[in-house]
C-alpha cells in the first residue's frame, strides 16, 4: 500500500515534531498533576497515551481487514446510485 | 390567531409557507429574519404550560415551555439561522420555504405538551425534510427519487410507531401528555421505536448514510441539525435512565467508526460520524443521572454547531470543487484557506480538544457514567472518543485540503458560506472556552467543572496519541488508502436482500404455477378418460363431455342443497 504522502513536506515534518514534543510533554505533565481517578487504572502513568495510541490503531487496521468484506463498486446499487458528484461552480453569488 | 403567531415553531412554519412564494431577496429577508425573531419569542416565553386546545375530544397542549425543550428549541433556532445563511449562496426557493418548515416543525415538536402534537410535527419534519433530500439534484435522477423516497418511507414509519404507541398510552392512562413513559409503559415499546429509528440506532440507521450525503450543500447541513437530534429530545423527555439506552448508545459510538474510516464520500463520513456523537447522547440518556441528562442535552447543543461546521465546510468543498471525494481531493487549502481553517475548528471540536465545544460537553457523559461505575461503558466511550479523532478529526480535513494535491483549483467559499462558518466557529469555540452561560441553560441545572488538570492532561494525552498513531501508519504506509466504491450497510437488507428474496419468490411462484397447470392439464385429461369419455358415446365431440361433467355437478351440488334446505 503505498500512502502519496509517506514522505511528508517540510511544514509536515515541523507538524509532526511538534506532535511529538506535545505528546512528551503531555505525558510528563501527566507525572507532575495529582489524581483524582473514579477507576484505578486512570493514574496509571501514561494510561490515556497508551489507551489512545492503541485504541486507534486498533480501529484503522480493523477496518482496514473489514474493507475486502464491505467494499463494493460504486454501481453495485444500479447505476448512478451513490450521491453523485454536482457540477463545481467557480462564482457563487453573495 | 395571536397565539398561534407567538409559537416560535408555527411563525417558521407559516414564515415557510410564505417564502413559497415570495421572490429572492424577499424570500431571503424572511429566511434569516424569522429564526432571529422566533429566538427572541422563545425567551420571552414564561415556563409552564402554556398554550392547550382540544382535538377530536382530547386535551392537547401544542405549546409547553421547559427547561428541557427550551434547550433543544432554542439551538434548532441557532441551526435554522446558520443554515439558512449558509443557503444564500444556492439561492434555492425550496431551501428556503421547507429549511424554515423543516426546522419549526422541528422547534415546535420540542415545544409539544402532549403526544399528539409531537405525533403531528414528527410527521411534518418527515414531509418538508424529504424535499431537502430530492432538491440535492437540479434534476433528480430515478436513483436520487428512490433514496428519497426510502429516506420518507423509514420516516413515515416511524411515525406510525408513535401513533400505534401513542394510542395505547392514550387508551390506557386516559391523559395525552407527553411525560416519562419508559419501555413498560403502555404503547413504550412502540414509542421507542420510533424514536429509535429517527434517532438511528444500531440496524435502524442506515436512511441517515443514505439520504443525507445526497442533499445539497446547504440541504445537508439543514438535514444534520434537526431530525436525529429531535429524537434525542424525546428519548430523554420519555426514557431517561432506561438502561438499554446505555448499552445502544455505546453500540451506537463503536460501529460507525469503522464505516467512517473506510468511506470515500467525505459527507457520508460525516453522517457515520453523526451517528457515533448520538451514541454519546443515546448513554447519557441511558445512564439518566442529572448530570447525564444534562451531558446530553449539552452535547446535542455543542454538536448541532460542529456538525453544522463540518458539512459546512464539506459542503463548501463541493459547491466549488463539485466533489467531497476523499479519492478526488487534496491540497485544497491553497484555493479554500479560510474554509480550511473553519473545518479545523469544527473538527478540534468534534474531537473534543480542550478549548473547544465538545470537550466541556463530551466530558460530563464520561464523567456521569465514571460516577455511577460503569466501568464498560466508559471505556467504550473512551475508545469511541479515539475513534472520532480518526474519521472527524483528521480523515475529513486532512484528505481534502493537505494530503497529495489533487491538482484542483478553485475559488474560496462564496462570502455567505464563510460568514456561516465563521459564526458557527465562534460558537464553537465561545462554548468551549467559556461554558457557563451553557451550562445555566441545561435542564437540570448542573454545576460541571470540565477544567481540571488531570481532565485535560488525560485528554491530551488521549488525543495526542491517537493523532501520533495516525502519523505512525501513514509513515508506514499502513493507513488505508482511500479508494472510490462503497461500503455494504445494513441497507444492503432492504435494498438488495429483501428484494432479491422477493424476486427469487415470484420466479418460485411462477415456476410452480407453471408445473401446477401442467400437472393439472394431466390429470384432467386423464380424470375426463376415466370419468366422462367412460360414460358418454364415442361420437360425441370433446366440448360435451365437459359441458355435461359440469352439468352433472351443479345437478349434484343442488341436490345437495336442496338435502340441506329441507
Amino acid at each position: 500500500m503505498s500512502q502519496p504522502s509517506g514522505s511528508p513536506s517540510r511544514a509536515g515534518l515541523i507538524a509532526q515534531r511538534l506532535l511529538v514534543a506535545g505528546c512528551i510533554a503531555s505525558l510528563i505533565a501527566g507525572l507532575l498533576i495529582e489524581h483524582h481517578p473514579h477507576f484505578a487504572f486512570e493514574a496509571w502513568p501514561g494510561f490515556f497515551a497508551g489507551f489512545g495510541f492503541l485504541a486507534y490503531c486498533f480501529i484503522v487496521l480493523s477496518a482496514k481487514q473489514l474493507r475486502p468484506w464491505l467494499r463494493r463498486e460504486e454501481s453495485y446499487y444500479g447505476d448512478d446510485e451513490e450521491p453523485a458528484d454536482s457540477p463545481a461552480r467557480e462564482r457563487g453569488d453573495d | 390567531m395571536t397565539e398561534l403567531l407567538l409559537h416560535p415553531g408555527y411563525q417558521l412554519i407559516l414564515g415557510g409557507l410564505i417564502a413559497a412564494g415570495l421572490p429572492r431577496r424577499a424570500g431571503q429577508a424572511l429566511a434569516l429574519g424569522l429564526p432571529l425573531l422566533a429566538i427572541a419569542t422563545l425567551f420571552a416565553l414564561p415556563d409552564g404550560h402554556l398554550w392547550q386546545a382540544s382535538l377530536f375530544g382530547y386535551e392537547i397542549t401544542p405549546l409547553r415551555a421547559d427547561r428541557l425543550g427550551f434547550i433543544f428549541a432554542l439551538i434548532f433556532l441557532i441551526a435554522a439561522f446558520l443554515g439558512q445563511l449558509f443557503a444564500l449562496a444556492e439561492d434555492s426557493r425550496l431551501l428556503r420555504s421547507a429549511g424554515l418548515i423543516y426546522a419549526g416543525a422541528a422547534v415546535a415538536a420540542t415545544l409539544a405538551g402532549d403526544l399528539i402534537s409531537l405525533f403531528i410535527h414528527w410527521e411534518l419534519t418527515a414531509l418538508a425534510s424529504v424535499l431537502i433530500v430530492w432538491n440535492g439534484q437540479a434534476r433528480p435522477s430515478d436513483a436520487h427519487i428512490r433514496a428519497g423516497l426510502r429516506y420518507f418511507l423509514l420516516q413515515i414509519i416511524s411515525g406510525i410507531a408513535l401513533l400505534a404507541g401513542a394510542i395505547l398510552w392514550i387508551r390506557a392512562t386516559g391523559t395525552t401528555d407527553f411525560v416519562h413513559i419508559g419501555l413498560d409503559g403502555p404503547g413504550g415499546v412502540w414509542i421507542f421505536l420510533a424514536f429509535g429509528i429517527k434517532c438511528a440506532f444500531p440496524l435502524l440507521h442506515n436512511w441517515l448514510q443514505d439520504a443525507y450525503p445526497r442533499a445539497s450543500a446547504a440541504g445537508t447541513v439543514m438535514l444534520s441539525a434537526f431530525t436525529t437530534k429531535l429524537a434525542v429530545y424525546a428519548l430523554a423527555r420519555g426514557y431517561a435512565g432506561t438502561e438499554s439506552l446505555m448499552w445502544i448508545g455505546a453500540t451506537m459510538t463503536v460501529f460507525p467508526i469503522f464505516f467512517a474510516v473506510l468511506e470515500n464520500d467525505l459527507r457520508k463520513v460525516l453522517a457515520y460520524s453523526l451517528n457515533n456523537q448520538l451514541g454519546f447522547m443515546v448513554a447519557g440518556i441511558g445512564i439518566g443521572t442529572s448530570l447525564a441528562i444534562d451531558g446530553a442535552a449539552a452535547h446535542a447543543f455543542a454538536h448541532i454547531l460542529y456538525k453544522a461546521l463540518l458539512f459546512m465546510a464539506m459542503g463548501a468543498v463541493l459547491f466549488r470543487a463539485g466533489t467531497v471525494k476523499a479519492s478526488e481531493l487534496g491540497g485544497l487549502y491553497a484555493s479554500m484557506p479560510w474554509t480550511a481553517r473553519f473545518c479545523i475548528i469544527g473538527s478540534m471540536s468534534i474531537s473534543a480538544f480542550p478549548l473547544f465545544s465538545g470537550f466541556v460537553t463530551k466530558s460530563m457523559i464520561l464523567t456521569a457514567a465514571a460516577m455511577e461505575h460503569h466501568m464498560i461503558l466508559w471505556l467504550v466511550l473512551l475508545f469511541a472518543s479515539a475513534g472520532v479523532l480518526d474519521h472527524s478529526g483528521i480523515k475529513v480535513p486532512y484528505f481534502s485540503f493537505f494530503a497529495h494535491d489533487s491538482g484542483r483549483r478553485c475559488n474560496e467559499a462564496p462570502r455567505s458560506m464563510l460568514l456561516a462558518m465563521g459564526i458557527t466557529a465562534f460558537l464553537c469555540i465561545a462554548i468551549g472556552v467559556y461554558p457557563d452561560p451553557l451550562y445555566a441553560l441545561l435542564p437540570n441545572g448542573s454545576t460541571y467543572k470540565p477544567y481540571t488538570p488531570e481532565h485535560i492532561v488525560g485528554q491530551y494525552q488521549l488525543l495526542l496519541f491517537a493523532a501520533l498513531a495516525f502519523v505512525t501508519l501513514i509513515r508506514l504506509g499502513w493507513y488505508p488508502a482511500e479508494v472510490r466504491g462503497l461500503n455494504l450497510d445494513s441497507d444492503v437488507i432492504y435494498r438488495r436482500w429483501l428484494p432479491g428474496l422477493w424476486r427469487a419468490t415470484l420466479m418460485l411462484w411462477a415456476g410452480l404455477r407453471g408445473r401446477w397447470t401442467a400437472m393439472s392439464g394431466v390429470l384432467l385429461r386423464a380424470g375426463r378418460r376415466l370419468l366422462v369419455d367412460a360414460f358418454s358415446p364415442r361420437e360425441i365431440t370433446a366440448v360435451w363431455p365437459m359441458t355435461s361433467g359440469g352439468l352433472l355437478l351443479i345437478g349434484l351440488l343442488g341436490l345437495m342443497l336442496l338435502q340441506l334446505v329441507i
